[in-house]
């Protein structure tokens, strides 16, 4: 089977934008070329992607199926592709090393200049990522290495656990739980949480939600659609909702937000912090890294 | 792509152009539009070759996560075109299962008379499993590596017997035991065949290491796998029943029950994305049989 690999990139912001008028400004081309195209990626498919309404277009379970798949394969091109001025940066002296939330030098900064002292002819620099998709390779590309709870698995990248943090609830200041000191997973089960974005990993995404507890998702979540730790701490401080982070990160949330609070949550699944990185890297300056985390004098605690 | 990946393996533009089929000239044109594509070199040119760059690397690395998502993208409108067609594609390893075990797909085609059943032979599992199943929507044998997402349906659990050249030494004997064979020269898989599945074949699970002798010649089919054994001392271990066969109709073949080794478990294997309901039904007439203790 073959198709155009355009067409992918088509088909999946005529999903995201439910019409094809609008995916066609959004791609600066002209709607009937969006529409042929979409119509010549389902022959070439052999079944048909959407339905078409009067108010716009509906996937088809088949759609919907390979939406999951074309959205990998298209993003993991754009990011081949789209950074090139990154691209052009990449350096045998240089780690780019990825975070979520708070970077790692900032919430605990001595095994970071510790590392600093031992290769001090290395580069560290920091890109704050987005919430894991899949595959984890890929939404990994732009960085060397990142330190984030553990993210789903993939023969591409390896692992290493760090350590284990407890979690905490954030909530905003003015909910009805805000005024405890701690709290426990049964308490907490059927309030509303914080919504993530659909491409976020689910099971990923779900930890946060205390899914693990509860075995399936909330059954209220907000209309959000978070996609990194900002979006989230915005929807938090909007909303009457929660969500759980790992203390570290709670730590500097509750230090620096005095509209949101952090509770301890007494009998969560702790989150697995880990070190999470290519399998076929080329940067020799990485395995030093690991090396070096491997030591036990992991350069984020 | 392929090209990047190529002159990256070679070294050499020449080289690679050769290895490609394409003229060396349109090589590194394709090469200079990509590199203008992304405003990057992507190779150093040495006096002697060529290197990829740090920034080539960079996206060489990206470029191959992006083809492999592209491939799984394939594979999964693969599968559900056939499920929007009724058809299913049953992939085998060894002799095509519906000979040994008929029940579950004569079922099949009982329940679902307008279903296109197909089958096709596989080579031993390679690499991922996932990717080793593009293009059937459900494998029949001994279970490959197991991973995430996969799922698994035992069909018959079966002892094993060890194939051989009829003029080896072994040939005449009735029954083997584990122990009799350890030290004997194994068939050699191919270095892409997953190392447990070869492991499991050559007895490494009895061993408990890698056998000390094998054939020179390796193994990525079942058919290369007895065309070496029919020309050389090498044996392997293979479900009974899967023997027998072979030796009926392959007259250099023998086989010789090994009831002591641990059992093949010939099993169906999928992917638990794929949503054809054919699935579902082939399980169902399977779990409906019961275990099938082997011959």
């Amino acid at each position: 089977m073959e198709f155009r690999r355009q067409h992918l990139l088509y088909f999946v912001t005529v999903a995201e934008v439910g019409n094809v008028t609008q995916a066609a400004e959004e791609l600066h081309i002209a709607q009937p070329t969006l529409s042929q195209a979409i119509a010549l990626l389902e022959s070439d498919l052999g079944f048909p992607l959407l339905e078409r309404h009067a108010r716009g277009v509906k996937l088809t379970p088949e759609g919907e199926a390979f939406l999951v798949k074309a959205r990998a394969a298209s993003s993991a091109w754009t990011q081949a592709f789209a950074p090139a001025q990154a691209l052009a940066q990449v350096r045998d002296d240089t780690i780019v090393f990825g975070f979520l939330g708070v970077p790692p030098g900032l919430d605990s900064p001595a095994p970071v200049e510790m590392f600093s002292r031992t290769y001090p002819d290395i580069d560290l620099r920091y890109r704050e990522l987005s919430f894991p998709t899949l595959p984890t390779a890929s939404w990994l590309a732009e960085v060397d290495v990142a330190v984030c709870h553990k993210p789903p698995l993939d023969p591409d990248v390896w692992t290493h656990s760090l350590r284990s943090e407890p979690r905490f609830v954030l909530a905003p200041r003015r909910h009805p739980l805000a005024e405890r000191r701690e709290l426990a997973v049964t308490e907490l089960l059927d309030e509303t949480f914080i919504g993530f974005h659909p491409s976020v990993e689910r099971t990923w995404a779900g930890f946060w939600s205390l899914d693990d507890h509860r075995g399936t998702p909330p059954r209220h979540s907000t209309a959000d659609r978070a996609t990194n730790p900002q979006e989230v701490i915005a929807s938090l401080t909007l909303r009457r909702a929660i969500t759980t982070v790992p203390a570290s990160v709670a730590r500097s949330v509750s230090s620096v937000l005095p509209g949101v609070v952090a509770i301890p949550l007494r009998d969560a699944q702790p989150s697995m912090i880990t070190l999470v990185g290519h399998k076929d890297c080329r940067n020799p300056r990485v395995a030093a890294l690991l090396a070096f985390a491997r030591k036990g004098i992991n350069p984020t605690h | 792509m392929r090209y990047l990946v190529t002159i990256a393996e070679e070294g050499q533009v020449t080289a690679a152009a050769r290895r490609l089929n394409v003229a060396q000239p349109a090589l590194s044109q394709a090469i200079t539009q990509l590199e203008a594509e992304l405003g990057v070199e992507l190779l150093e040119r040495h006096h002697r070759g060529v290197k990829l760059t740090p920034a080539g690397a960079a996206f060489l690395l990206k470029a191959r996560v992006a083809l492999a998502a592209e491939a799984d993208a394939v594979q999964t409108a693969e599968a559900l075109a056939r499920a929007s067609r009724g058809e299913i594609t049953i992939g085998f390893v060894g002799p095509p299962p519906a000979i040994i075990t008929p029940e579950p797909f004569a079922a099949l085609s009982e329940s679902h008379p307008q279903a296109q059943v197909s089958f096709r032979d596989l080579p031993f599992p390679n690499g991922a499993t996932q990717t080793w199943l593009a293009g059937v929507d459900v494998a029949f044998c001994h279970p490959p590596e197991s991973e995430p997402g996969l799922s698994v349906q035992p069909v018959r659990t079966e002892p094993r017997a060890v194939v051989a050249q009829s003029s080896h030494r072994l040939a005449g004997r009735e029954e083997l035991a584990v122990e009799d064979v350890l030290d004997e020269t194994f068939v050699s898989y191919h270095r892409d065949v997953q190392p447990r599945w070869a492991g499991f074949h050559s007895l490494d699970d009895h061993r408990g290491a890698i056998p000390a002798q094998t054939t020179n010649d390796h193994a990525l089919t079942s058919l290369e796998m007895l065309g070496i054994i029919s020309t050389s001392r090498g044996i392997t271990t293979v479900p009974y029943a899967d023997a027998k066969l072979a030796q009926q109709v392959l007259p250099h073949i023998a086989a010789i029950p090994l009831p002591d080794a641990s059992p093949a478990v010939v099993s169906l294997i999928w992917r638990g994305d794929n949503q054809n309901p054919l699935i579902a039904t082939l399980v169902s007439a399977v779990l409906s049989l019961g275990d099938l203790d082997g011959v």
